[in-house]
């Protein structure tokens, strides 16, 4: 039993953290990409990082100025890490993951917040300054990520596994699907045209970007090795049951949460959820057989969003 | 390590001869032994510590930022046992008869028709809430928690300032001071017998459990906040997490058949006992205040029928009018047959003719207060303030004097406090908290507030002031 504007802050908390750990991380992997290529080919760079800003719908990058020392890294981690006027940086979410923390402290505990609380202030006292050398950069998104794994390891190992755990993992496996769909949406329909029409270095090197974009390059070779198909790429990140980035994983989570809420059996959003998941099992061969899968990530999407109305219907709204 | 000596008013830490007073003894060699730049690091390190757990109070109006860090200062005071147990018995003595004074003026006031307080001082007040004439609380008890504020005079006697019986705050400093304490100077501890204090959550959810209206089954408490952009909130949400209750806004709660109700994630559930942090006006708008938006509408009914307990109870504030104040010595007398075992500060009434006329003539020598203000506002320090500044503030009184009451200015007592390196006397207070359950408590200590700003007698945390842990020592300590 839980008072639903806890639950509710919980749920966003969950969401907002795993946002700060999605933007952390495709920083982290286009700075990576950018870099590499930048000197071979800065038109491809530049790609990588218009990906990033389309990846994220609704993020408001300011009109860049770059500078030949700063490279193309500084100023988009500024803008995505440290910019509180762009609503999806990190340090945006982990504003909004901490004020919904500060407002049910004594449902957290004292190791989450200062946790939280530690790298939110760090944010904020580096976004006084902003960050001015590359090297530097990678070294704070880097620590960033770190800091926020923390995080998600206090949660992990000190909350206790009640109803409030649940709302929160809710929130954080449905950001998690949104944001892979998005990144899917961002980055397949090129690469798939080009698969063959590029160099092998490069292909590869896109491949394993896209990747290590929704944190599962590593789980992927274990199944599959380190040869590249993009169709064992595209049907790894959709239906793997395992690795915890896939959509098929990141449905089922979802479907899981649900159904230990109370009322869950039988929810609105449990059904959505439960549809979706059934989808993910069996009809695998239907969705990849689409031309391009912009239709499937924008409907799966919309999905998530009903999933979240009914959600904030049945248990948080006053 | 500099120890600055004092100036003026009683040092609590050295003698007239510039000797450590002998619960001092082992603190002031030990300090000096961990040295300067130690002392500075592990300074840094608390401050830090302080932020990065979020241990912050808003200061409203300020720019930079609502969060601050309530200065912590690590020069602990000491008070030794046998003088604790003099301050303890006469908290409790002076809880126990406001509490009396409180039932009485809400049903029979025999003190009003016995002429112990005149009735105008009582019933025009705002803080006398007439609607609840003839409601007692449950076991007659009106103020569960209570924050008493002591000072000591020149000669080091202790004397009560003011009684806080509302929504007092403070004591998540006094917890939060001494885990950090421990933690950053525990060799100061190996030292002494320090009363500990950690129980204080317990009591206090005893307290709570004590006050329910509903027997056998376990009482459900909430604590009930403004919310998070209310200067105390810390508190508020460290105090519901210590005591492992829900902590509620007036928006979570609802009102039904006059029980009182929160609003979960599996439908309404009963409430028995809310432990408020708001004050009575903003409790109900059907009761109290209509444009309030934090309180829940319906509550004071339910409080009136006995469904709920609330804590303290409405109404308990005119026991800390700054009138009645003046008359607590003869309300003591009056309901328990004995003299207060706590003196306080002599205090003129504007409401008495010849009062006003000399708060008025000697207005550069006392400090005015507002009887119904807590928390410093709309106080004049006479000596302290310019000839406009008194002039202005005169006009006001002339125009309403029963609102106001003079007192000398006291000259606190001093304690070493560490600024820029060096150990420098600052004016201090004391309040101790109360909580009245199945009896009178005292927590060991209580919050020491210390002006930060050399010369100043202001110690309140939104003008500079900041804290000190506060050591009772154990009856086997010197």
């Amino acid at each position: 039993m839980m008072l639903s504007r806890v639950g509710g802050s919980l749920y966003w908390m969950g969401r907002y953290l795993e946002r700060g750990e999605n933007v952390t991380r495709l920083l982290a992997v286009t700075s990576d990409f950018a870099i590499e290529f930048g000197g071979l080919d800065e038109a491809l760079a530049q790609a990588e990082w218009d990906d990033l800003v389309r990846s994220l719908p609704g993020s408001k990058i300011p009109a860049i100025d770059f500078s030949p020392e700063q490279g193309l890294a500084v100023p988009y981690v500024n803008a995505m890490l440290l910019d509180d006027q762009n609503p999806l940086s990190v340090r945006h979410s982990l504003g909004r993951a901490r004020e919904n923390a500060r407002s049910i402290r004594e449902a957290l505990t004292q190791e989450v917040f200062a946790n939280l609380n530690e790298t939110f202030r760090g944010l904020e006292t580096l976004s006084r300054e902003g960050i001015e050398d590359p090297a530097v950069s990678a070294e704070i998104v880097a620590k960033t990520h770190r800091a926020i794994l923390t995080t998600l390891g206090a949660i992990e190992h000190t909350l206790s596994r009640d109803q409030g755990w649940t709302f929160m993992k809710f929130g954080e496996a449905l950001e998690r699907t949104l944001r892979t769909l998005m990144v899917l949406k961002a980055k397949l329909p090129l690469l798939r045209v080009e698969a063959g029409s590029v160099d092998l270095p490069v292909f590869y090197a896109r491949w394993r970007c896209l990747l290590r974009s929704v944190g599962s390059l590593e789980n992927f070779r274990r199944v599959h090795g380190a040869g590249l198909d993009p169709d064992e790429v595209v049907r790894f990140l959709l239906f793997d049951p395992h690795t915890p980035r896939s959509i098929h994983c990141g449905l089922t989570r979802v479907k899981a949460y649900l159904e230990q809420l109370p009322g869950g059996d039988r929810s609105k959003a449990a059904r959505i959820a439960g549809r979706l998941v059934a989808m993910m099992t069996y009809e695998d061969d239907r969705i990849l057989a689409k031309p391009d899968l912009v239709d499937f990530c924008d409907e799966t999407s919309l999905e998530l969003g009903a999933i979240h109305e009914a959600v904030e219907r049945q248990y948080f709204s006053v | 390590m500099k120890w600055n000596p004092h100036q003026a008013g009683f040092d609590e830490v050295f003698d007239g001869t510039g000797a450590p007073r002998p619960h001092y003894q082992r603190i002031v060699p030990t300090l000096d032994s961990i040295g300067e730049n130690e002392i500075k690091r592990r300074e840094r390190l608390q401050h830090l510590s302080l932020l990065n757990q979020g241990i912050t109070f808003a200061v409203y109006g300020d720019d930079e930022g609502t969060e601050r860090v309530l200065p912590f200062d690590l020069v602990p005071r000491i008070i030794p046992n046998d003088e604790w147990l003099r301050i303890e018995e006469g908290l409790i003595q002076r809880v126990t008869a406001l509490n009396l004074f409180l039932s009485d003026v809400y049903t029979d006031q025999k003190c009003l028709k016995d002429g112990i307080l005149p009735y105008e001082l009582i019933l025009g007040r705002p803080e006398y809430c007439r609607e609840l004439r003839g409601i007692l609380p449950q076991k007659n008890i009106f103020t569960h928690v209570v924050g008493t504020d002591l000072i000591r005079d020149e000669t080091g006697r202790y004397l009560v300032l003011e009684d806080n019986c509302r929504v007092p705050s403070g004591v998540s400093y006094v917890l939060e001071n001494r885990s950090l304490l421990q933690r950053s100077f525990p060799e100061l501890f190996a030292q002494y017998p320090v009363q500990p204090i950690e129980g204080y959550p317990s009591m206090l959810l005893e307290t709570l459990r004590n006050a329910a209206p509903r027997w056998g089954s376990k009482p459900r408490c909430v604590l009930l906040s403004p919310g998070m952009f209310n200067s105390a909130y810390f508190e508020h949400s460290f105090l519901a997490r210590e005591m492992g209750i829900p902590l509620v806004e007036g928006r979570d709660l609802m009102v039904q058949n006059n029980h009182v109700y929160m609003r979960t994630t599996e439908g309404n559930q009963p409430v028995d006992v809310i432990y408020r942090r708001i004050d009575d006006e903003f409790l109900d708008p059907l009761a109290f205040r209509r444009d309030s938006q934090l309180g829940v509408p319906g509550l004071i009914n339910s409080y009136r029928e006995g469904n709920v307990s609330i804590i303290n109870a409405p109404g308990a504030g005119i026991a800390d009018n700054k009138a009645v104040y003046a008359y607590v010595p003869d309300l003591i007398r009056y309901y328990l047959g004995e003299d207060a075992l706590i003196e306080q500060v002599q205090t003129y009434l504007g409401f008495r003719p010849d009062d006003f006329k000399f708060m008025v003539e000697n207005l550069d020598k006392l400090v005015v207060k507002t009887t119904g203000d807590a928390g410093g506002y709309g106080m004049l320090v006479g000596p302290f303030a310019s000839s406009e500044e008194r002039g202005e503030y005169r006009k006001k009184m002339e125009s309403d004097p029963g609102n106001y009451i003079g007192q000398p200015l006291v000259e606190l007592s001093c304690h070493p406090t560490y600024i820029d390196r060096e150990l420098r006397p600052r004016r201090v207070d004391l309040r101790p908290f109360i909580l009245y359950g199945d009896r009178i408590r005292v927590l060991p200590g209580g919050l020491t507030r210390v002006a930060l700003v050399e010369g100043s007698y202001v110690v309140n945390s939104s003008q500079g002031g900041g804290s000190k842990d506060t050591w009772v020592l154990g009856s086997r300590a010197t």
